[in-house]
C-alpha cells in the first residue's frame, strides 16, 4: 500500500532523514520506534508533503506521491492526526469534524456516526470550543476528523504521549478497531502502548531505517530495545 | 458631559474605520501570514475614489460601491501580480509591500493631485440629531450602524459558512489544514481581496466623516497596526473591539492635549505587548 525507498529529508540545513526504507501492508498496523529525534515524526511528515523528501520515492497504492502537495496527498486517501493533535481550538469540535469533509452530506454523516460510536465522549461537547477538550479527548478528535473520509491509511503520531492510563486503554481499543478498516503507520515513544496495537514494527536511528520486523520478535528482543530505545518493554507503563 | 457623549460617540465612530481597515490586515496576516505595508494605501484609494464618485454623480450608494469594488479589484491585481510571488518570504514581503505602498500613493497623486480635497456629507445624512439637549452628528451616527452592519454580515460569513471555517482554522493552522485535503492557497486572493475591499469601504466612510481626503489618510494604517497587535493577529471580534478602544482614546486624549493622541495609542500598544504579547484577543495557538 505504502513504500518508501531512500528517503532523504532536510528541515533547513539540517539533514534529517537520511535513507528511511519502509513499506505499510494492506490491514497491518506498523509503528515507527525509536530515541528522541531519530526522525520518526519527519518522516510522517515527509510522506504528507509537510517536509518534501530531497531524494527517495513515496509511492501510495502503486502511484508516486512524493513531490504532490500536501492537500494532494491526503485526497488520495492518507491522513494525518499530528504529535500536537493539530486540532483548531477555536472551532467547534463538530466543526474540527466538518472541516475534514470531502463527501456528500448523506455518506458524510454515516462517517460521522461512525466516529462518534467510536469515540462517544466526543458526543457530549460537539458545540462546544475544541480548545477546552482534556489531551485525551483532543485526540480522540484529531484521529475521529482522520477518519471523516474513508482514508485507506492513517498517519499518526504519537497519540498516547501525556495521557492518563484509562485514555490510553481508550485509545488502544479504538485503534485496534479503527485498524480493521484501515492501515494505519504509527510514530510511538511507548513499547507497551505500541505492543497492544502493533503488528510489525520499524527502528528509526538517526534518521534511518534500523531495524525491522513482527511486533512479538522485539518483544523477546530485550536487546534491541535498550540499544535502540533505552529501555525494555518490563519497564514500560501500558 | 454632553462633550463626553458627543466624543464617545466620535470615537466609537472612528474606532469603527479603523476597524475596517484593520480587519483585512489582522486576516491577511492570520491566514496568509503577508504582513501588508499597503494597506493603508487601500484604505485612502477607497476614500478618494469615494468622494471623486459622490462629487460627480451625487449618489453616496455608488460612491460606496465603487470605493469597494476599486479596493477588491486593485487588491486582486496586486495579490496575483505582486504578493503571490513572495508567500513564504517574509523580508520580501516587506519590501515589496512597501514598494506597492509607495506606488500606489503616487498614483492616488497623479489622479487626484497632491491637494487635499473635499468631501462633502451627503445631505440626507448631514446634520445634527438632538437627543435630551445634546447634538449629535447623524452622520456618525449612520457610520456606526453601517459599520457594524458589515460586521455582523462579515462575522456571519465567517461563522456560518464553510468558507469562514476554513479561514478562521487556516488562521490557527494552515498547515492542519492542508493535511485534510484543502488546498488552502486558493482561498488566498479572495481573503486579500475582501480585506483591500474592507480597507476601501473604511476610506469612502471617513471621507464625509473628515469632509476632506489627502495623503494623510496614510497615518490610519499606524492605527492599524495598533488595532491589530492589540486585537491579536487574525482575530476579527479583536480587531473591533481594539478599534473601538483606539477610537475612543485618540479622541478623549486628542480633546485634552490633541498632539498626545498617537504616542498615548502607541503607549497603550507598547503596554499589551509587555503583557500579552499574542494581542488581548488572538486565536488560540495549535492545540
Amino acid at each position: 500500500m505504502l513504500t518508501c525507498s531512500g528517503l532523504h529529508t532536510y528541515i533547513e540545513q539540517f539533514h534529517i532523514l537520511q535513507g528511511v526504507d519502509l513499506e505499510v501492508k494492506r490491514g497491518e498496523l506498523t509503528v515507527l520506534l525509536g530515541r528522541n529525534g531519530a526522525g520518526k515524526t519527519t518522516t510522517l511528515r515527509t510522506i504528507m508533503g509537510l517536509n518534501p523528501p530531497a531524494r527517495g520515492k513515496i509511492e501510495f497504492e502503486g502511484e508516486v506521491v512524493s513531490g504532490l502537495p500536501t492537500h494532494v496527498i491526503a485526497r488520495r486517501g492518507i491522513g494525518y492526526v499530528p504529535e500536537d493533535a493539530g486540532i483548531f481550538t477555536d472551532l467547534t469540535v463538530l466543526e474540527n469534524l466538518r472541516i475534514a469533509v470531502r463527501k456528500k452530506e448523506s455518506e458524510a454523516r454515516k462517517r460521522m456516526d461512525y466516529i462518534l460510536e467510536l469515540f462517544p465522549d466526543l458526543f457530549k461537547f460537539l458545540n462546544r470550543k475544541a480548545g477546552n477538550l482534556s489531551g485525551g479527548q483532543k485526540q480522540m478528535l484529531s484521529i475521529g476528523r482522520a477518519l471523516v473520509n474513508e482514508n485507506k491509511l492513517l498517519l499518526i503520531d504519537e497519540p498516547s504521549k501525556g495521557l492518563a492510563p484509562v485514555v490510553v486503554n481508550n485509545l488502544v481499543s479504538a485503534i485496534n478497531e479503527i485498524k480493521k478498516h484501515t492501515a494505519v503507520l504509527l510514530v510511538e515513544q511507548n513499547l507497551g502502548f505500541a505492543s497492544r496495537i502493533s503488528d510489525k514494527f520499524y527502528i528509526i536511528d538517526n534518521g534511518k531505517t534500523a531495524l525491522n520486523g513482527n511486533m512479538p520478535q522485539l518483544l523477546e528482543d530485550r536487546g534491541t530495545q535498550r540499544q535502540y530505545m533505552g529501555v525494555d518493554i518490563k519497564g514500560v507503563p501500558n | 458631559m454632553d462633550v463626553f457623549i458627543t466624543l464617545t460617540i466620535n470615537g466609537i465612530a472612528t474606532g469603527m474605520l479603523i476597524f475596517l481597515l484593520a480587519a483585512g490586515l489582522s486576516l491577511i496576516f492570520g491566514l496568509m501570514k503577508v504582513m501588508n505595508f499597503a494597506h493603508g494605501s487601500f484604505f485612502m484609494l477607497g476614500a478618494y475614489m469615494g468622494t471623486w464618485c459622490y462629487v460627480s454623480s451625487g449618489s453616496f450608494l455608488l460612491s460606496i460601491v465603487l470605493g469597494v469594488i476599486s479596493g477588491a479589484v486593485v487588491g486582486l491585481i496586486v495579490e496575483r501580480l505582486v504578493i503571490s510571488r513572495v508567500y513564504n518570504n517574509h523580508l520580501g514581503q516587506v519590501l515589496i509591500t512597501v514598494g506597492v505602498m509607495m506606488l500606489l500613493n503616487e498614483l492616488i497623486k497623479v489622479v487626484w493631485g497632491p491637494n487635499v480635497i473635499a468631501s462633502p456629507v451627503p445631505p440626507a445624512l448631514s446634520g445634527l440629531l438632538e437627543v435630551g439637549g445634546i447634538s449629535i452628528s447623524i452622520y456618525k451616527l449612520f457610520i456606526i450602524a453601517f459599520a457594524l452592519s458589515v460586521t455582523l454580515l462579515v462575522n456571519l460569513i465567517l461563522n456560518r459558512s464553510r468558507l469562514g471555517m476554513i479561514i478562521r482554522a487556516g488562521t490557527q493552522n494552515p498547515e492542519m489544514v492542508k493535511a485534510l485535503g484543502i488546498r488552502i492557497e486558493s482561498f488566498f486572493s479572495l481573503v486579500f481581496l475582501f480585506g483591500t475591499a474592507l480597507a476601501a469601504l473604511g476610506g469612502v466612510l471617513m471621507g464625509p466623516a473628515q469632509n476632506q481626503v489627502g495623503s494623510y489618510y496614510q497615518q490610519y494604517m499606524m492605527l492599524g497596526f495598533i488595532v491589530v497587535v492589540i486585537g491579536g493577529m487574525g482575530s476579527f471580534t479583536g480587531a473591533m473591539l481594539s478599534g473601538i478602544l483606539i477610537g475612543l482614546v485618540s479622541n478623549y486624549v486628542a480633546w485634552v492635549f490633541p498632539e498626545a493622541a498617537m504616542a498615548v495609542n502607541v503607549l497603550l500598544m507598547a503596554v499589551i505587548l509587555l503583557i500579552k504579547p499574542e494581542g488581548l484577543f488572538s486565536v488560540g495557538g495549535k492545540a
